[in-house]
């Protein structure tokens, strides 16, 4: 008798289960396709997360670059000059280098030998079109046109004319997505020239400003004194610009100073960057996978 | 058939000028228009709750892909496509038993911007609370839904007053 009831409730309950699922269906689906959405967003903004769901993927990077191809037109005479003045630059490094070269290297080193070695603790330069950008959220992400095909690889620094962008984030075989200083997830290591090191942040809104953090309390600097890449990583050779000192915040404890950066590159008006591969990559690695065997194996991934 | 088709264009060309124009626009800092969400807005109003979301969740992850974002966009639009039924119905012109497609034509002006800006501002909220995924900074962020959402609503009505009103 027990048994016969205990059956039926269980009847007439499954049966009115099922009937509000049909009735509600909306709602699974609802609640389903938000899972979804949910579990994407987390597991892209991982690192292994899939760079297919990306503007690197072949499709939406060709249709950038489509439209890039058309918009890059507007605008050449200032690039023009902008190039003109960095090879100015350059052309003038050169000269102050090679006099250096001449009077110190070249006593005990040919200049064969000397060039070899520059090759082996040098970075290669790729050079690459900004297929898209973004400046306006919390983390902005940055389109390359070149890729695995061209020798870039994730973890390579970024610089354009001005001064440092980001690093390579994910690739696909002709295309790069670069994570940008102007993103959440961005730390770099700077320092004040010729002093104290900090590393870089970004904190969201204005596209041109970040912060630097941690500066030790008795660091030697004023509005107005450049920052520039420390060398500590092997993303960026050291003293290359990463922006201006705007303002200084001393923090809560006393113990640091943080510094508003006035960033070198216009992210806004970003076109052309240049992917910078280290020569000795694969030595570097293996020490470091000599030194923090896990950690190394998770990025690898 | 041509109903079919003229949505499909109407996805197609949403999306190109989504991805193409307004996610590059940033108005004072603060108001991006993301005006893809007219294709949710316009459908009509008899279409299967179960279909209007999937094809809303396909619009956002195909704008998601092209903004690095995946599923921020995505989970806004299916929000959106969820809670259409029920604010149309706040506005809905009362004799009106019949399927329709929300518009100024066949809601008049008013109900139709105030069923626009509703559905626009549930959708923007979700979008920027997804993106930032925090309530740090909730001021500045208040402030981007409500600027970025009037842009949109702006936009969502120069569009059907080109279609409306040859």
């Amino acid at each position: 008798m027990l048994g016969f009831w205990i059956q039926n409730l269980n009847l007439v309950f499954v049966n009115s289960l099922l009937q509000f699922l049909y009735k509600h269906n909306h709602w699974l689906l609802f609640i389903a396709l938000e899972v979804v959405c949910v579990v994407l967003l987390f597991s892209y903004n991982s690192y292994q997360g899939s760079v297919y769901l990306s503007t690197a993927n072949a499709v939406s990077a060709r249709l950038l670059r489509g439209q890039d191809k058309v918009t890059s037109y507007f605008g050449l005479a200032a690039k023009n000059k902008a190039l003109v003045a960095q090879n100015a630059a350059l052309q003038e490094r050169i000269f102050a280098l090679e006099a250096i070269s001449s009077q110190h290297l070249l006593d005990s080193l040919s200049k064969e030998e000397a060039l070899q070695r520059v090759h082996r603790t040098g970075y290669r330069i790729t050079p690459a079109q900004v297929i898209d950008k973004s400046v306006n959220r919390t983390d902005n992400y940055i389109t390359l046109d070149r890729g695995i095909a061209d020798g870039v690889e994730p973890d390579m620094g970024v610089m354009g004319i001005d001064g440092i962008v980001g690093v390579v984030y994910k690739c696909t075989e002709h295309y790069s997505l670069v994570m940008p200083l102007l993103n959440s997830k961005s730390t770099v290591s700077c320092k004040v020239q010729g002093s104290d090191l900090g590393y870089l942040q970004w904190e969201g809104g204005d596209p041109r400003y970040a912060m630097l953090h941690d500066l030790p309390r008795y660091a030697d600097v004023a509005v107005g004194d450049t920052i520039v890449t420390s060398g500590n990583s092997s993303f960026f050779p050291e003293g290359l610009m990463v922006g201006v000192v705007n303002e200084l915040y001393p923090s809560s404890d006393g113990l640091y100073i943080a510094l508003k950066v006035e960033l070198a590159t216009q992210f806004t008006r970003l076109e052309h960057a240049f992917v910078l591969g280290r020569m000795d990559a694969d030595e570097l690695d293996a020490l470091k996978e000599l030194l923090y065997p896990k950690k190394d194996k998770k990025k690898k991934n | 058939m041509e109903k079919t088709l003229t949505r499909i264009a109407w996805f197609v060309g949403l999306v190109l000028a989504q991805v193409l124009l307004f996610k590059k626009i940033y108005l004072f800092g603060l108001a991006t228009p993301f005006v893809y969400v007219y294709f949710i807005l316009a459908l009509d109003k008899d279409l299967d709750k179960n279909k209007l979301m999937l094809l809303a969740f396909v619009l956002g992850l195909v704008v998601d892909v092209f903004c690095n974002t995946p599923g921020v966009n995505a989970g806004a639009s299916v929000l959106l496509a969820f809670s259409r039924e029920r604010l149309l119905r706040l506005f809905m012109p009362r004799e009106e038993f019949e399927n329709f497609e929300p518009g100024i034509e066949s809601m008049g002006i008013w109900p139709f911007l105030r069923y626009a800006f509703l559905a626009v501002m549930l959708h923007h909220s979700a979008l920027f609370l997804l993106e930032a995924f925090s309530f740090a900074h909730i001021g500045y962020l208040l402030l981007r839904i409500l600027c970025s959402a009037l842009l949109t609503v702006m936009l969502v009505m120069s569009i059907e007053f080109v279609r409306h009103r040859r």
